[in-house]
Parts: structure tokens; C-alpha cells; sequence
């Protein structure tokens, strides 16, 4: 690693002591008026006390829900905020490129390239220079000389982000870009950040995308409210977010699926169901199948034992737990999950009847259900599908019962690396199958033999 | 950043902006010349055939009006648009202004040196016309730059402070135009202040764009350079005004920028 953060103390770009941001709130005529009163007006906070130094050649990532403060960060190192307490210190020139357009409308591609160039600072000579560079990153052609009016926000982040890394800032902050445009475009992107940290730009990136962070970033900070949720590795950072989301489904949910039959007060030796729900995924209304009769209530995901928030080491194990409610009763229920890829190809199915044996169910009972799977799957985005059917073990056919499917309920994202062993995974494809190679012999004439082994 | 850099920037988006501001339309940069030669052969033809102005000027009377007319309204109407244009200036440019390190002035700053060339283009339109129908050259004309140049500047003023609580108040629009119509026919432009009753003619005198308007119809019309006073009134309203906008966008920065 290029950096490392002990012994570069005294020479971070980005130094921020208790930095605070607060907006004025209300509406602007009345911010108007507290100003000219010299009243205090109503303030939102949207960044508390945030410590953070950030060194050269760094990229750092920033992860966060919506409104967590992630722009307003980036705003405050542009200057284009001041900071309404705590202190803030940025060395060098910076440049800021979200998906909001800085271009002049009626301009076209071409002229805006050297319209906004100067913007960030470089003489028109340098500019001049750069031009034939920045316009065949950009691969936007012909549609350079019409006006930027008719882009679309793809090609304006093409314009935006070819234009910036070839204006060389000490400090490139970058929010949100990738979001759009093409995946071919994102990955040049992608090479051309890692080659402008190289020559020591320092890199700060926003994102929601954990692989994208992942994929980029040294280490970050994940955002929740305004405050420092988490500061540490990018893959940290990652779980942080990930967890802060709560996999978007929270108490409100929970109340909604178990109020009307009041199972949260049932309670089973020392497991609490209501406890239970609280992180738990709550399948949404899903599509009549063959019978109401039993209900998927929650699913909870664990990782190694530990409650998890969807992110895996390769070689993990992961454990599903769902609870399943019996409106009525019924013998012979199977139970199992289904693990897809996120482009659609089935990787794996499995459930009670494989693993272990049908079950019966009664009549407003609640029943825990698990499953372990190792995940000896490669790296990418997997998502999970839960299910409880009744088969019709005469026939073997799929003429049974289906009682109720979460389809999709919870997304996996499994990783490469691991953080202890930083090795790569020793497979190409989706699945690890388990293989063996035999030591290489050659052939001579007709004669085998072992190959010397250096 | 520098104030070299910033001034590039200022002037190079200045005269893009001016060449493209049109680029689109069917008479391309002659379109800010068109608006203003419709305005002024109507005033000419209801004042000189229909009204009969009472002007009293040396030369022929129709032709006189003509370049009267064109005198005031040629900087009045690169004026006013100015000031019309910098309402939506700072809310159109948001995410420039919130993403870059620039202070907001470099826009208000790259409006208004677009009004000033293309004040000094009309102003050639203006002389040319003069000369054509008048013939005479007068070494006053030289001061004609300087007297636009300060008319520009008073529209900086103006035109930031309005940019800046434009951003407060959203509905300044409506106001602002009705504004612009009133001052318009409260200034000299199509008429002569000599044909107002001499209490109306003290009130046009407080006029603050009156100076910069009666100066450069004295220059074109009569050869005449603005006295010492009248210098000394251009330059001190206009400072005047300057101070009050970058004053109050400087007294604003951040609230503006929460709100924008």
C-alpha cells in the first residue's frame, strides 16, 4: 500500500477537527429576514462533529443513507460551504464532480470542456493542450459539438469525469458518478483513478455502491445522521453501510406482518420472536399461490454465527434463519431456500426434505427454520429466495402445495478477498466445484514420467 | 485561485457566452441588434410621423429623432436585460456555484462584461448610423466606452443585488420587470426632458441611470463630452452600487448558498 497513515501524520490534504455543518432551514425569504434581523434562524444539522485527515494518494471512501451529509462533506472541501463549526484545512486544488451539471447549457461539449476547465483553475493555454486528451476519453465524438442541452446524464458524466481527471487536481472528489453510465465506461474510470492515485491525486469517493468502494477505496467512513457511523477499511465501511440500511426493512414492517395476530407476545422457551423480528427481513406481500395456510413471517441472516447484513467472506457460512406461521395445520411441509445470481442464474436450492425430513405444522403455531449453506461460491451479488411448500412425495412431481414464497428477500454479497488471507479466490466462475489436479507428467516417446519440480 | 485565473475565466465564458447566447436563432449574433432596430424605427415612426416630436436639434427633425432615440435605448436595453437576466443567474448556475471553488461574483461578473461588449457593439451600430445620416465625427466619441463602461458597472451593482435576493425571494420576477417598465419611461429614452414641465424635469434629474443615458446622447448627438459633475455623479452612483451588491452578497454567502 502506498500510504500509510502513521507516518504521514503531519501531511494530510484533507484535515477536518469537529467539523460541523448546519443548513439554514425554512424557507428562504425567512432565512432572508433571521439574517437581516440579525435573528437566529432555525438550523438543520447535516454534519456534527466529523474528525477525519485524509493523506496524499489516498482514495478514500464514503459511504452512507441518503442524507446522511455525504455531499455536504464534499461541499465543505470545495469551500463551496463554510463550516459552521470546527475547523476544516485543504491543501491543494480540488474538483468536485457529481451528476448535478456545471456545464453551460447552450455550449456545446467542446466549448464546455474549456468553459469549465477554467473554472477549475487551469490557464487556457494548459487547457488547449489537454483538449485532444480529454475529448478522446470522453469517446463522445460527433456529439462533442452539439450543444450539451442534448445529453443525456451518461454522456454528461463522461464530459464531467474526463474533463477532471485531465485537469490533474491535487483533490478529486467524485459523488455518486458512476451510478450512471455504461459498465465499460466505469471500469476505464475506474483504471483511470487507480492511475491518477499513482501520481499521489488523493481521492475522495462517494457511493452506495459496496463494491464499487470496495473495489477502489483504502479505507473510509460510512455516514449515518451526520456522524461518523464508522471509520475504518473499505470492506468495514461496507458492512457499516450495509447495517446502517438496516437491509431497508425496519419495526414498522414488522408491526404491519404480526399486529393482526398478535404474535409478538408468543414466546418459545428463551427465544423471543419479537426480538427476533426487530433486524429480521420481513417478506413483502407476495403473489397468491396454491394456499394461504402458512406464512412466512421473517427472515435473519448470519454470517459465521454472527448476525449479518449480507456481506461475506468466499468460504463463509451462512446461516438462514426464518420463522414460518401454520394458519392451518398440515403434515408433510417442506421448507428451503433458493440462492440465485444477481444475473439470474440459479446457483443452488435447497431445503428440509433434502436435508432433514418433511415436519407437520399445527394450527397457529410459529416455527423456527435453519439453514446453513458454506458459501463456496465466487465473488458478486447473489440474492435469496425463501420458500414452504408441500410436496406431493407420491408422485415426485411438483404437484404439491406451495404455501408461500419470499422471492428475493435478501441480497448476498460475497467477496473476494478475505481481510486476514489476502488471497484470491483459487477459482474462475460461479461455483468452487471441488477439483483435484494430479502432478503433471511428460510424455516421452512411450514412456510417462514425472516432470522435475522446481 | 488568482485573480488572473479568475479573470480569464470571467472574459473567455463572457464572449462564449456572447457569441452562443443566439446561436441557435435564424439571424444568429445580429439577433441583439434586431430587438432594439424593431423598438426603434416604432418609437421613430409614431414619434416623428404620427405624435410629431417637439426635439429641438440641429439637422432635420425625423433623422435626429432616429439617432436620439437610438443614443438612449441602444445602452438602456443592454442595461435592463442585464438586469433582467441576473434574477435567475445564481438559481440557473446552483450546482456550478456549489461545486467549484469560484465565488458567485465570477458569474455576475462574466453577465455583466457580456452586457458591456455588446453595449460597445450597438454604441458602433449607434455612430455608424450617425455618420451616415449627420456626418459628423466628433472626438467626444471617445468618451463613449468610458461612459458605458460605468453604465455597466451600475448594472453589475444592480444586477447582483438582484441575483442575490432573487435567491431569497422567489418571486421577485414579476416586480423586477414591472420595475424595468417604470424606470424605463421615467428615463429620457424616447422623449426629450426639455418637453416635461420643469418639476418633472428636477424629478428625471434623480434618475440614477439618467447621467450614464444623457451622457451618451450628448456625446452622439452633440458632440458634447458630460462635464466634470456629471463625471463625478456616474462614477460615484456606480461605485455606489457596487458596494451595495458585492456588499450584499458578501453579507449573505452562506445563507444564500444554504438555500440555493
Amino acid at each position: 500500500m502506498s500510504t500509510s497513515p502513521a507516518n504521514m501524520e503531519s501531511s494530510s490534504v484533507i484535515h477536518a477537527s469537529r467539523l460541523g455543518k448546519a443548513y439554514v432551514s425554512g424557507s428562504p425569504g425567512r432565512a432572508l429576514l433571521d439574517r437581516l434581523l440579525t435573528r437566529t434562524p432555525k438550523r438543520l444539522d447535516a454534519l456534527i462533529d466529523l474528525d477525519l485527515k485524509i493523506y496524499p494518494g489516498e482514495c478514500f471512501g464514503v459511504m452512507g443513507p441518503n442524507g446522511s451529509g455525504k455531499s455536504t462533506l464534499l461541499r465543505l472541501i470545495t469551500g463551496a460551504f463554510r463550516p459552521t463549526t470546527g475547523k476544516l484545512d485543504v491543501r491543494g486544488r480540488v474538483v468536485l464532480l457529481d451528476l448535478g451539471t456545471i456545464f453551460n447549457p447552450d455550449l456545446t461539449g467542446r466549448e464546455n470542456i474549456v468553459a469549465t476547465a477554467l473554472a477549475t483553475g487551469l490557464r487556457h493555454s494548459d487547457i488547449q493542450e489537454r483538449l485532444p486528451a480529454i475529448m478522446a476519453f470522453s469517446e463522445l465524438r460527433e456529439s462533442l459539438d452539439n450543444p450539451v442541452r442534448s445529453y443525456s446524464t451518461g454522456m454528461l458524466m463522461r464530459l464531467g469525469f474526463s474533463l477532471f481527471v485531465h485537469t490533474q487536481p491535487d483533490i478529486l472528489l467524485l459523488d455518486e458518478v458512476f451510478a450512471v453510465g455504461d459498465a465499460r465506461f466505469i471500469l476505464k474510470c475506474i483504471e483511470k483513478i487507480r492511475e491518477l492515485k499513482k501520481l499521489g491525486t488523493t481521492i475522495v469517493f462517494v457511493s452506495h455502491d459496496g463494491n464499487a468502494i470496495r473495489e477502489l477505496c483504502d479505507r473510509g467512513i460510512t455516514l449515518k445522521g451526520g456522524r461518523v457511523y464508522r471509520e475504518g477499511s473499505s470492506l468495514e465501511i461496507v458492512e457499516a453501510y450495509h447495517a446502517s440500511l438496516g437491509l431497508g426493512h425496519h419495526q414498522d414492517d414488522t408491526q404491519q406482518s404480526t399486529g393482526e395476530d398478535d404474535k409478538s407476545t408468543q414466546e418459545l422457551a428463551d427465544f423471543s420472536i419479537e426480538e427476533f423480528m426487530r433486524d429480521a427481513v420481513v417478506p413483502n406481500e407476495s403473489e397468491a399461490l396454491h394456499s394461504q395456510d402458512i406464512k412466512i413471517v421473517g427472515v435473519k441472516l448470519y454470517r459465521n454465527d454472527r448476525p449479518s447484513s449480507g456481506v461475506f467472506m468466499h468460504g463463509d457460512t451462512c446461516t438462514v434463519n426464518w420463522i414460518i406461521h401454520a394458519h392451518r395445520s398440515h403434515s408433510g411441509v417442506t421448507s428451503g431456500i433458493h440462492l440465485h445470481s444477481v444475473t439470474g442464474a440459479y446457483v443452488f436450492g435447497t431445503s428440509y426434505i433434502h436435508l432433514d425430513t418433511p415436519f407437520d405444522v399445527k394450527e397457529g403455531n410459529d416455527y423456527l427454520l435453519t439453514i446453513s449453506i458454506q458459501l463456496l461460491v465466487g465473488p458478486g451479488n447473489y440474492v435469496l429466495s425463501v420458500g414452504v411448500a408441500k410436496p406431493n412425495l407420491d408422485t415426485h412431481s411438483q404437484n404439491g402445495l406451495q404455501f408461500d414464497r419470499a422471492v428475493s428477500i435478501t441480497e448476498l454479497q460475497v467477496m473476494q478477498f478475505d481481510l486476514t488471507a489476502a488471497e484470491p479466490v483459487p477459482f474462475f466462475g460461479l461455483v468452487k466445484l471441488p477439483a483435484k489436479a494430479m502432478t503433471p507428467l511428460m510424455i516421452q516417446g512411450n514412456q510417462i514420467d514425472l516432470i522435475k519440480r522446481r | 485561485m488568482n485573480i488572473v485565473l479568475i479573470w480569464d475565466y470571467v472574459w473567455r465564458n463572457a464572449l462564449m457566452q456572447l457569441r452562443y447566447r443566439h446561436a441557435g436563432s435564424f439571424f444568429g449574433p445580429f439577433w441583439f441588434l434586431l430587438s432594439p432596430f424593431a423598438q426603434i424605427a416604432i418609437y421613430s415612426l409614431v414619434f416623428t410621423r404620427i405624435m410629431e416630436a417637439r426635439i429641438q436639434a440641429p439637422g432635420g427633425l425625423s433623422l435626429s429623432f432616429t439617432v436620439y432615440l437610438c443614443a438612449g435605448l441602444m445602452p438602456w436595453v443592454a442595461f435592463s436585460e442585464h438586469i433582467a437576466r441576473s434574477q435567475t443567474i445564481l438559481t440557473q448556475n446552483a450546482s456550478f456555484i456549489l461545486n467549484s471553488a469560484l465565488p458567485e461574483q465570477v458569474l455576475v461578473l462574466r453577465d455583466a462584461l457580456e452586457s458591456f461588449i455588446l453595449s460597445l457593439l450597438s454604441m458602433l451600430f449607434v455612430l455608424g448610423l450617425s455618420l451616415f445620416l449627420d456626418n459628423a465625427f466628433s472626438l467626444s466619441w471617445l468618451a463613449l466606452p468610458a461612459v458605458i463602461l460605468l453604465l455597466s458597472v451600475l448594472g453589475l451593482g444592480i444586477g447582483t443585488l438582484v441575483a442575490v435576493l432573487a435567491v431569497f425571494l422567489r418571486d421577485l420576477g414579476p416586480t423586477l420587470s414591472l420595475v424595468l417598465r417604470v424606470w424605463f419611461w421615467g428615463t429620457p429614452i424616447v422623449y426629450a426632458p426639455s418637453i416635461l414641465p420643469e418639476s418633472m424635469q428636477r424629478l428625471v434629474q434623480l434618475n440614477p441611470v439618467y447621467p450614464y443615458i444623457h451622457g451618451t446622447q450628448q456625446i452622439v448627438l452633440y458632440g458634447k463630452f458630460p462635464n466634470s459633475n456629471e463625471w463625478f455623479a456616474m462614477c460615484s452612483i456606480s461605485m455606489f452600487a457596487l458596494i451595495v451588491g458585492f456588499g450584499a452578497l458578501h453579507y449573505l454567502r452562506n445563507e444564500l448558498r444554504d438555500v440555493l
